[in-house]
């Protein structure tokens, strides 16, 4: 995946929250040989901090 | 993770045993002695079966139930098979077991047959009562994940593969995952997947334009991809060939009639390669030059137009000009000053303008347009140093690229000669035919370079592509909310991203660097004086020695090896520590207490090294459980180690060859018999 533009701007805070549990998902699964669906988790993420 | 208890029931020759550790900050070694046989490996095997299901037995790697226990029941009755650890972490007090029932199908059969898959449950209380979670499995790994079991439970003998050229990743990951960068690297990864989703939403919904755009960009990214597969493909064949031509190029260093030629040619290797850095070097003299001064030439024509125009225009007298009191005159007239204030007659602002009419220093207006022409011409002067000293440069690059051919003549020479000698190497093999072998492979790999350089120039021209895509696509200005959102999702995930990809370099380079000083100084305090321990830029452990004023790569001894190896599992474990105790507020990683489990640790060392590692493990865990023979033990270990040892246990084995019964080892709190080799 490439920069899509930098025309959208979107808050830091919103950025920070998204980072934050965004690596909290990760660690949550960080031990397991196969971190099944932390894509799920992440796009969920996004989503609910972006609406 | 602080052991407490280890409770083993029929697991192979141990019947119904227990360990208790030692937990004592001053008195923090475990040690089990037992000769060769009695079940110190067995021990190790019984926390990787309760923690991760996994054994590694060299004797009857299937039989997991105690041959006793079978042997005393009777057919259709079960045995239980457990191991029990308990444990503290994080302020609470854990007890986990594994354990699985094996059914005994006949008179004969000491093995039995698994009823279920061993199952494992974990209960902790962390002072608000027993709670038993549901993912037991994940509760075990968080604490000590498998793929990090290998440095905290380890065998002596495998240890010093750690320290093995083809270790690298292991190396890397084990760095990587106690340090933090895993949970950065995979974050990045996902991202990036997730960006991707938000990229297809966008794409559905977006119009015609947008839609073929994206489609487009995916397309080139398909085709960066599959350039970046290939290019990687043939740097591994380069390195592969480079191995080749080095086996061969050593082959031809030991034998007799070859060594001269070879070293001689290693030699002009090596001023070649010296040779090639320097006209880089040179290069990047040349590029700075250019960048500093390079644009006075081409400036040049420009200066010294204008240098000549205010010189006549000086000549001819137009400077200084009488244009100055025209001008106020004009500025009075229009009743504004150039600074925009109104200049009202007879009011400050005005008698101030109309006072400077007649004083301006036109001697002073000369003076400056003479010291402009002077500042112009001192360009000429920049314009001639600057092609002096590229021209220096290109002759000083020049002379070395005839160098270098020099040296290719020689060794050309060094190849047409070794192809002439017709003695049978030791091997069979001629010496001509292994230097005809050592010239193939050579011109397979300015193949493969050359190949690599096409490739490389490939993805560099669709790199372009994706940006000129990149700018078009930002510049649609979609109307349809559904559109707008997707691409701020988008922007989103690329934007954490990107910032995590920035923490995890960043990180990246603090690890190595924390890494790298830890095992040096540990390694520096087992090891010789002269020899020193590396983590280099790839992550590899490396020995280096001084020789003068070089430091080569020195061959690693088994001793050496375990050394090293014993040096860096134990940094790691006090880097882990360090950061756990210092409440590390890292949003990738706080640390962690490690026990350090170790089977036969000093095997393969002598016994000043023994005495070395034995001094310098226990200061670096919190917590070290060592299973040792006598004679592993004896001598500089103990002297080392019993004062800091707050248990000691000997393992008791019967092989119940004299009595009929059958194999059982006993652990006890003081020896009964000498536990040998």
């Amino acid at each position: 995946m490439t920069d899509s533009g930098d025309e959208i701007s979107i808050p830091d805070e919103t950025l920070q929250r998204i980072r934050e549990r965004v690596l909290r998902a990760e660690k949550e699964k960080l031990n397991l040989d196969n971190p099944r669906g932390i894509n799920n988790d992440i796009q969920q993420i996004i989503e609910e901090e972006i609406d | 993770m602080q052991l407490r208890r280890l409770s083993l029931e029929n697991f192979r020759q141990f019947r119904n045993e227990e360990i208790e550790f030692a937990t004592d900050d001053h008195a923090n070694v475990t040690v089990v002695h037992g000769s060769n046989g009695s079940g110190k490996t067995t021990l190790l095997n019984a926390f990787t079966w309760l923690l991760y299901e996994k054994v590694d037995f060299d004797t009857r790697p299937d039989r997991l139930a105690s041959e006793g226990a079978m042997a005393e029941a009777s057919p259709g009755d079960e045995v239980t098979v457990s191991v029990t650890l308990e444990f503290d972490h994080d302020g609470a007090s854990y007890r986990a077991t594994r354990s699985a029932v094996y059914e005994k199908r006949s008179a004969t059969d000491f093995d039995g047959q698994l009823v279920d898959d061993p199952s494992v449950v974990v209960e902790y209380d962390d002072g608000s009562g027993v709670t038993r979670p549901n993912n037991p499995e994940n509760v075990l790994s968080q604490i000590i994940p498998e793929r990090l079991s290998e440095l905290f439970f380890f065998d002596g003998e495998d240890i010093d593969e750690l320290a093995g050229i083809d270790n690298q990743d292991q190396i890397q990951e084990a760095i990587q995952n106690i340090m933090g960068l895993t949970i950065l690297e995979r974050a990045t990864r996902h991202l990036d997947a997730v960006a991707g989703r938000f990229e297809s939403q966008v794409q559905e919904s977006a119009s015609e334009e947008l839609r073929e755009l994206i489609a487009e960009k995916r397309s080139v990214e398909e085709e960066i991809e599959d350039f970046e597969r290939k290019k990687q493909d043939n740097e591994r064949a380069i390195e592969k060939v480079e191995e080749e031509i080095s086996d061969i190029e050593s082959k031809l260093a030991t034998f007799e009639d070859s060594a001269r030629l070879q070293e001689q040619r290693t030699a002009y290797q090596e001023d070649r390669q010296a040779l090639e850095e320097e006209v880089e070097s040179i290069n990047d003299e040349i590029r700075n030059e250019i960048a500093e001064n390079g644009f006075v030439p081409l400036a040049m024509p420009l200066i010294r137009e204008t240098a000549a125009d205010i010189d006549q225009l000086r000549e001819e007298g137009v400077i200084p000009s009488e244009l100055s009191d025209e001008f106020l005159n004009s500025l009075l007239e229009a009743g504004q000053c150039i600074c925009g204030r109104d200049l009202e007659a007879h009011s400050d602002p005005y008698q101030h303008v109309a006072s400077l009419r007649g004083q301006v220093a036109s001697d002073g207006v000369e003076q400056g347009a003479l010291r402009i022409v002077g500042h112009l011409q001192q360009f000429a002067d920049r314009r001639t140093g600057f092609f002096d000293e590229v021209d220096d440069l290109i002759e000083r690059r020049q002379e070395t690229h005839e160098q270098i051919t020099r040296l290719e003549e020689k060794i050309d020479d060094i190849s047409t000669e070794l192809q002439e000698l017709d003695t049978p190497s030791p091997d069979g093999v001629s010496i001509s035919e292994r230097e005809a072998q050592r010239e193939d492979k050579e011109e397979q790999k300015e193949e493969l370079v050359a190949k690599r350089g096409k490739f490389e120039e490939q993805i560099e021209t669709k790199q372009a592509e994706i940006d000129r895509l990149e700018t078009e696509i930002a510049a649609q200005r979609e109307e349809r909310a559904e559109t707008r959102l997707a691409q701020r999702r988008q922007r989103a995930a690329e934007h954490v991203g990107a910032q995590l990809t920035d923490s995890f370099e960043q990180l990246k380079d603090k690890v190595r660097e924390w890494s790298n000083k830890e095992v040096n100084e540990t390694f520096g305090e087992i090891a010789k004086k002269e020899l020193e321990a590396e983590i280099t830029e790839d992550f590899e452990l490396k020995i280096r020695q001084q020789v003068g004023d070089a430091q080569v790569e020195v061959d690693k001894s088994t001793g050496e090896r375990q050394i090293a190896s014993l040096a860096f599992v134990g940094s790691l474990v006090n880097i882990a520590r360090r950061r756990y105790e210092a409440g590390s507020d890292s949003e990738y990683f706080r640390g962690g207490i490690y026990p350090l489990v170790m089977d036969s640790p000093f095997g393969a060392l002598d016994k000043e090294h023994r005495r070395e590692v034995s001094r310098v493990l226990p200061t670096l865990a919190s917590q070290v459980v060592v299973f040792a023979t006598d004679s592993q033990w004896e001598g500089p270990v103990a002297d080392e180690m019993t004062a800091i040892a707050g248990k000691q246990y000997w393992l008791d084995f019967d092989d119940g060859e004299g009595s009929g019964d059958s194999p059982r080892t006993h652990i006890r709190v003081e020896q009964t018999s000498a536990a040998g080799d």
